[in-house]
């Protein structure tokens, strides 16, 4: 008797089980839709047209950038725009939608901005500090050899009229969406700025966050006298993962030339390219999970349920991923790698570009699923 | 709006200096992506002027400096990339052609935001299957930095083995191996045929080969069904009792041996393109066959011939495979390999069902309990290969594939059961029943001699 008893309530259990990941997806997709509801409920007839597009339009989908706002401006409304309310309830969607790892990577790429607002760029000696206003520093260092003779840069002269408060600051970072807030039909939820970019296509049950974009600049900075490094852990974790690699597996890690910038920034949509460095394969237990756990910064940063779907799928893929990494391999955990460092696999490419002009304070990120960016793979169904 | 921009931006510039940034200064970014065809490269290039570079590129593209960039000065500027670069295959040079190109404006570029792009083809000339194609990028390289890539190859007879860069990776060589070239040079090296059939994904192509046989449920039935009556013996116009373990298991042999030899050559000839039968025809055709081999299983209409039918229903079903390998858009080399690792993958899994059904067939065949699942397992068959001809013949929905696969997926509880119960049967039959018959037989006259002479085999 008692063993029938532990039969079926073992049986249940198993039930439940089976059924109940997607019905916690499902539940947390009604959550964001509630969230969005909400949001889209605080604004003026004007400001929701202003903040919906048709989720076909391909325009608003790929209009996302590093660059500031006030340089390449975005669809939506920004922050900066709304009212208290309509502010609390947007930052409440993006609350549900992400993690909260992945809220605070999100509010710490925003402070940067502000600090950048103050204190500019910190790089050489005399940096730091707000930038004099004044005449240019003319002629900066000369034409390059080989421009000689072409003609001087042709800046309009004089002190211009701008204001940082519309170039850089927490508060222009835009929200849109594609397709209406809906627990069936797919949209888009779109959430960026500077050195932001979030493109959330949520199906369903399902939540796809590529392509996104994050980066920093400054990519460490004090805040209230605390040490804030918005992408800390991409750079540590992938430096401990290089640090781990025996001389064999780091000679193929590591490639010999240097790489400048992401290869599959914004406007890179849809393309695979052949991967390099080390195969995975190649990896012990150990050294597979540390990738593993440097893929979840960027998977870990949409709410649970999708994340850990995603995670099922990178571990699936495990033993195609590619690691490799461009540029200085030593340095230390708690300051930023000024090294390229990418990885690739069926459904994944991540790269990691430290930036020309400031290599350990400005960093730029690509996420990308060559296979299902926007979610594409899903919405064909 | 566009003066609003550039302002905004020559001021972020001018205020921070250098280090202000949030775009690119001093360095001409060149990206190119390749992508490889047979004979052919193409490449689309990104070059973004840092915002100290661009009054030069700019000045370099507007030749006439009205500052407005002309259709002609862009062409022309589009067309001098080009002749910065070189090109080489297999040390051999070639000339690139400009295909498309599109330029910012120029006050875009000045905020360090333009990108032009500018695509162009290469013809490549025929070579050897080892090919090493080298590019070079001369164009302003003082300032400039590059990226260069190439995207997996969508044909699938180029496999990328490599790629090599200088550090600046204005230098690039990438080697590939091109499939169809290897016989037709035929001087290969060992390493070569390793890399070769590394490339052909044998193993991927077996376990499709298995897998389809697996879950193409008409396949299996059909064979099932063939098999049913195969341990007995005729009697008149009737099943009769069983055959002798031997002999059933050489039939048994000879008709899956048979049904092999006919799918074989057809889904070669097939896959080679020789012959072509539409995929519908087909499809009814192996509905057909099951209904064929359903009624032999009830009344043996064919008797001794059961190796002839798997043999010609074998040239249907070897269509149907050749189809699922059509899907697949082998290059030719593949194809010819694929059929043979998909047939593999075919008789392995065939083979594994086969075995696994054996022991009860004959088994049970001792058993008087054997007649209805005979008659049982044929009227089943019948019934799914009519609703299979009707679905497919008049492009209807019937329940017949969700009823069969209902089936098919608890496959394996079914042949556990079907063996426990042949057990049962044989211990409880063997001792008494079917010795008293077997007895009464041996007494009485011969009712037939074995099915044939060679015990089913055809001669083929």
């Amino acid at each position: 008797m008692k063993i029938f008893n532990f039969a079926i309530v073992y049986a249940i259990a198993l039930a439940l089980s089976t059924i109940s990941s997607p019905v916690l997806a499902q539940t947390k997709t009604a959550e964001i839709v509630s969230a969005a509801d909400k949001f889209l409920a605080t604004l003026s007839a004007e400001q929701r047209q202003k903040v919906i597009y048709a989720f076909d339009d391909a325009q608003q989908r790929a209009r996302w950038s590093n660059f500031p706002t006030g340089v390449v401006p975005r669809g939506g409304i920004s922050l900066k725009q709304m009212s208290a309310p309509q502010r609390d309830a947007a930052m409440k969607l993006l609350a549900t939608v992400l993690s909260p790892m992945g809220l605070e990577k999100v509010n710490e790429i925003r402070e940067a901005d502000d600090d950048f607002k103050v204190n500019g760029a910190k790089r050489g000696p005399g940096g730091g500090g707000r930038p004099p206003m004044g005449p240019p520093p003319g002629g900066q260092n000369g034409p390059p050899p080989q421009f000689a003779g072409a003609g001087g840069p042709d800046h309009p002269g004089g002190p211009p009229s701008f204001s940082p408060d519309d170039m850089f600051g927490s508060n222009l970072y835009y929200i849109s969406f594609l397709g209406k807030p809906s627990t069936t039909t797919p949209w888009m939820l779109q959430f960026g700025g500077h050195h932001l970019a979030l493109n959330i296509t949520i199906a369903g049950s399902r939540g796809v966050l590529t392509p996104t974009l994050t980066g920093a600049q400054p990519a460490t900075f004090k805040l209230n006298g605390k040490t804030v490094r918005p992408l800390s852990r991409e750079s540590d974790k992938a430096l401990a993962v290089l640090q781990s690699l025996d001389e064999k597996q780091r000679k193929q890690a590591v490639l010999n030339y240097a790489v400048p910038d992401l290869v599959l920034g914004p406007g890179q949509d849809d393309k695979r390219i052949v991967p390099e460095g080390l195969k995975a394969s190649e990896m012990n237990a150990r050294q597979q999970a540390m990738l593993l756990d440097l893929i979840a910064e960027w998977a870990g940063i949409v709410n649970e349920s999708s994340a850990a779907a995603r995670m099922a799928e990178m571990k699936a893929d495990l033993n195609e991923a590619w690691f490799a990494w461009s540029g200085p391999t030593t340095g230390k955990a708690g300051s930023n790698i000024t090294a390229y460092y990418r990885l690739q696999g069926p459904h994944l490419v991540i790269e990691y570009a430290p930036q020309h002009d400031e290599p350990t304070n400005h960093v730029h990120t690509m996420y990308r699923d060559p296979t299902n960016d926007y979610g594409s793979a899903l919405v064909k169904q | 709006m566009r003066w609003k921009t550039a302002v905004a931006i020559t001021a972020c510039v001018l205020f921070f200096g250098k280090t202000a940034s949030a775009h690119r200064i001093d360095e001409y970014l060149q990206a190119t992506i390749l992508s490889l065809e047979e004979n052919r490269v193409t490449a689309s290039m990104r070059l973004i002027p840092g915002t100290l570079v661009a009054p030069y590129v700019i000045a370099g593209i507007d030749t006439n400096g009205d500052g407005v960039l002309s259709e002609d000065e862009e062409h022309a500027y589009a067309q001098r990339v080009l002749n910065d670069l070189s090109i080489t295959i297999d040390g051999k040079s070639v000339q690139p052609k400009l295909v498309s190109w599109s330029f910012p404006q120029p006050a875009q570029m000045r905020d360090g935001l333009g990108e032009i792009r500018i695509e162009y083809t290469a013809d490549l000339p025929n070579g050897g299957p080892n090919r090493s194609l080298i590019l070079a990028n001369h164009h302003l390289s003082r300032t400039s930095v590059y990226l260069m890539n190439v995207v997996v190859p969508q044909n699938r007879d180029l496999r990328i083995l490599a790629q090599k860069r200088n550090d600046q990776q204005s230098l690039y060589e990438l080697d590939y191996q091109q499939m169809g070239a290897v016989s037709a040079k035929s001087s290969g090296s060992w390493a070569d045929l390793v890399a070769w059939l590394n490339g052909l994904q044998f193993s991927s192509l077996f376990h499709l080969g298995m897998r389809h046989i697996a879950e193409g449920t008409d396949h299996l039935l059909f064979l099932l069904t063939l098999l049913l009556p195969a341990p007995l013996l005729v009697a008149g116009r009737r099943w009769g009792p069983p055959a002798g373990v031997r002999q059933s298991l050489l039939r048994i042999l000879g008709i899956v041996t048979a049904f092999t030899a006919g799918h074989s050559i057809t889904l070669t000839l097939a896959a080679l393109g020789v012959v072509h039968v539409p995929d519908r025809l087909v499809e009814v055709l192996i509905a057909v066959s099951i209904l064929v081999s359903a009624v032999h299983a009830l009344r043996p209409i064919l008797p001794g011939k059961e190796a002839w039918i798997a043999a010609f229903f074998g040239l249907i079903h070897g269509l149907a495979f050749a189809a699922t390998l059509d899907r697949l858009e082998l290059g030719h080399w593949e194809r010819v390999a694929g059929i043979l690792a998909f047939n593999l993958g075919i008789e392995a899994m065939q083979m594994l069902v086969v075995t696994a059904i054996l022991p009860s067939l004959i088994l049970m065949s001792r058993t008087p309990a054997y007649p209805v699942l005979r008659s049982g397992g044929a009227v089943f068959a019948a019934a799914a290969s009519l609703g299979w001809i009707i679905e497919r013949l008049l492009d209807v929905q019937t329940p017949v594939d969700a009823i069969v696969n209902a089936f098919a997926s608890h496959a394996l509880w079914i042949a556990v059961t079907l063996f426990l119960v042949s057990l049962a049967g044989k211990f409880l039959y063997a001792s008494r029943t079917w010795h008293t018959a077997e007895r009464d037989m041996a007494s009485r006259p011969p009712i037939t001699k074995p099915l044939s002479d060679n015990c089913g085999i055809p001669e083929l």
